[in-house]
């Protein structure tokens, strides 16, 4: 399952990659590193509304991806990526449960501040989207931005968070009215 | 929930918005670095890499059934040998004439 709007990955060499892992080679494991990093940490300063907390979470993501192909965990019945994001929406979502005890990072990444305007932009905007979302329950803050910022289909995010497709559409409706509530609040209309 | 409610519309205008902006963000340089020496760490520490008392573990798993397989060879042997002897001396005696 790869997001709408991206170019697919290379899942032959992923899947040989998990292989290779599986028998002792670590150093395979760049090769699963390399062809989903991108996307990965991009899903993860969505969910967590910072660049810094994407990093720390999609490391995580990959450790205990790595473990679980070494101890045999993962069977390949799902496509590489797919599980990976699986994991990703797990470890944000313990993230996001844990938040009440740790503030958002407020940190600017090195590699970020000052390199850009674009860069500059991204960085203000996952605050603004943190902002924008922070009052709803995780399991609706992480439905509604698989679907709005990544693309994914109600019957998609099931999936990757181990749901049904009628509770996920629930997810987003109510995420959707929380969010227009508000937004009524914040114009005084209400 | 009717799509041009209002307010759904600003909302999801600006979903969209910041998806365009947040676009580029990624993985800053090193960060695979990162990841590779997290694994290494977890690969080092993870009780499925080898270590001695799996040499010794697998050296076992090995090293019994064969220790088992040679005893019972040896005891074949020294069983077989044994009535060879007691037949062979059997033999002896009997060929011997005895003036009594």
């Amino acid at each position: 399952m790869t997001p709408p709007h991206e170019t697919s990955l290379d899942l032959r060499s992923l899947d040989e990659a998990v292989a290779r892992v599986r028998r002792g080679d670590a150093h395979a494991f760049a090769v699963i590193v390399n062809g989903t990093q991108h996307r990965l940490v991009r899903l993860g300063a969505r969910l967590l509304g910072s660049a810094a907390d994407g990093e720390d979470a999609a490391q995580e993501a990959y450790v205990r991806a790595y473990r679980a192909i070494v101890d045999g965990k993962f069977d390949g019945r799902s496509k590489v990526d797919t599980w990976l994001y699986r994991i990703m929406t797990n470890v944000a979502l313990d993230a996001l449960r844990a938040r009440s005890r740790r503030p958002v990072s407020d940190e600017i990444p090195e590699g970020l501040a000052g390199s850009g305007e674009a860069e500059a932009t991204a960085h203000v905007s996952l605050r603004e989207l943190d902002s924008l979302l922070k009052d709803l329950p995780p399991d609706q803050r992480i439905a509604l931005t698989l679907q709005a910022m990544e693309g994914f289909t109600a019957k998609e995010i099931a999936e990757l968070t181990d749901s049904t497709e009628g509770a996920v559409e629930q997810r987003l409706v109510r995420a959707r009215a929380e969010l227009r509530r508000k937004h009524r609040g914040h114009d005084g209309t209400e | 929930m009717e799509p041009n409610e209002p307010g759904l519309m600003e909302i999801e205008d600006a979903l969209e918005r910041l998806r365009r902006e947040t676009d580029r963000v990624g993985a800053r340089g090193g960060f695979e670095a990162r990841i590779m020496a997290a694994v290494e760490r977890e690969a080092a520490s993870s009780p499925t890499a080898p270590s001695f008392v799996d040499g010794v573990r697998r050296a076992a798993w090995f090293g019994v059934p064969g220790a088992l397989l040679v005893a019972a060879l040896a005891m074949f042997l020294a069983v077989r040998e044994d009535a060879i002897t007691t037949d062979s001396v059997a033999e002896t005696y009997a060929a011997e004439d005895f003036d009594l």
